[in-house]
């Protein structure tokens, strides 16, 4: 695996989960906040000083960066800004899905979540 | 409505003053309008209950995530290096601002009996005071935290959490007195700012232990602890009356306030002596 991608794993769960977020689509601040929400079914909530602190440390690691594309400009603010996942982004997401999916694998092979 | 979403997202705006500008730069006009998203959805679903219940969750985050942006661009280190700067000009406001006090109750007591707008000018001085203490109090305890010994340590610590104990009685007294005037004098919050004032005291005895054992000041070792000895000086005047020898019955809170004004005024220019004498130390090496 690439030493730079190796580097930044495992991601904090509040990053993985924005990026996650980011996996089907450029969102700008508050639609993140929203589908980290959903996807976690409520169990992580995102606060705006924290979303904004890690979208500073995702931007300068080159994990994320600003788009352009506006899903529909008519019915779009323009002063918002969206963000998507860079190529390397996607390659650091994949591996620390990969990671999380060996250990789900060990999970289920020592049946840890068949015993509760 | 339209007056608690708009004054919400105003006050939102004021808070983010407590990031770094870069920052603010940066982000703070997509925080606002990330806000104003979340805003507008908790109040569509719950109404002004759903607005209010977003803000304690809110402030928690915008704190926190303010001293960690602060943080990771140097500034609470610089903030440190600036106190530590600060701490011989503060300590000696803090001097001038008690002497200052002093010489208004000594006027008072000799001419202007009875005017009670007179006695504010007076405690205004002391009690604005406590702004600066408490900064001079943290620049005091970065400038011999590395060299004090445990015992001195201790002692810096007591007084930075006396000073930070009365700055925040003070203004819980301001506050409950603005919001409540009928619930009457607060008791519990002067008994905390005494407790407080207290500590810094008792802190300085601890601390001035430490100094004149291991004299870490270039001179008058012994103030730290004079500092801190004023509060027998002066407080037992103030619980068990004034001693037959002194004059009058308002020797009490001038010799309060004139003894330890005069110490925080010598401590502080020890302080800057200290420091020119630390440049030059670094300036020849």
């Amino acid at each position: 695996m690439d030493e730079k991608v190796q580097k930044l794993l495992p991601l904090t769960p509040t990053v993985f989960h924005l990026m996650l977020a980011l996996a089907d689509g450029e969102k700008h601040g508050y639609g993140m906040m929203r589908a980290v929400e959903v996807e976690t079914q409520g169990q992580m909530q995102i606060r705006i000083g924290s979303l904004y602190g890690s979208v500073r440390r995702m931007m300068e690691a080159g994990l994320i960066e600003e788009t352009h594309e506006r899903p529909d400009p008519d019915l779009d603010d323009e002063r918002r800004r969206y963000y998507g996942l860079t190529p390397f982004g996607r390659q650091v997401l994949t591996a620390e899905a990969a990671r999380i999916a060996q250990a789900m694998a060990v999970i289920q092979g020592k049946k840890i979540l068949g015993e509760v | 409505m339209r007056a608690v979403l708009g004054f919400s997202e105003r006050l939102y705006s004021l808070l983010l003053y407590l990031y770094p500008r870069r920052f603010r730069a940066a982000y703070g006009q997509q925080m606002r309008q990330t806000f104003r998203d979340a805003c507008g959805v908790a109040h569509r679903r719950s109404g002004v209950g759903g607005v209010l219940a977003l803000w304690p969750p809110t402030l928690l985050d915008l704190f926190r995530s303010a001293l960690e942006e602060r943080a990771q661009q140097g500034e609470i280190r610089m903030f440190k290096a600036r106190l530590m700067t600060m701490a011989g000009p503060l300590t000696v406001l803090v001097g001038a601002l008690w002497l200052l006090a002093a010489l208004g109750d000594f006027v008072f007591r000799i001419g202007l009996q009875g005017n009670e707008a007179f006695l504010g000018l007076i405690t205004l001085p002391f009690f604005l005071s406590f702004i600066p203490l408490l900064f001079a109090l943290l620049g005091i305890r970065r400038h011999f935290h590395p060299i004090a010994g445990g015992l001195g340590r201790l002692g810096l610590l007591v007084s930075v959490a006396g000073g930070a104990g009365v700055l925040v009685s003070v203004l819980i007294n301001i506050l409950l007195s603005g919001l409540v005037p009928e619930a009457g004098p607060h008791l519990w919050v002067n008994y905390t700012a005494v407790f407080s004032i207290i500590s810094i005291r008792v802190g300085f005895i601890l601390f001035g232990l430490d100094v004149s054992r291991n004299r870490l000041l270039p001179r008058w070792n012994w103030l730290p602890m004079l500092l801190g000895l004023t509060v027998l000086l002066s407080l037992p005047l103030e619980w068990f009356g004034v001693p037959a020898f002194l004059p009058t019955q308002w020797a009490s809170p001038f010799l309060h306030f004139a003894i330890s004004g005069v110490c925080w005024l010598l401590f502080g220019l020890t302080l800057l002596g200290r420091g020119r004498t630390a440049q030059a130390t670094a300036a020849s090496a």
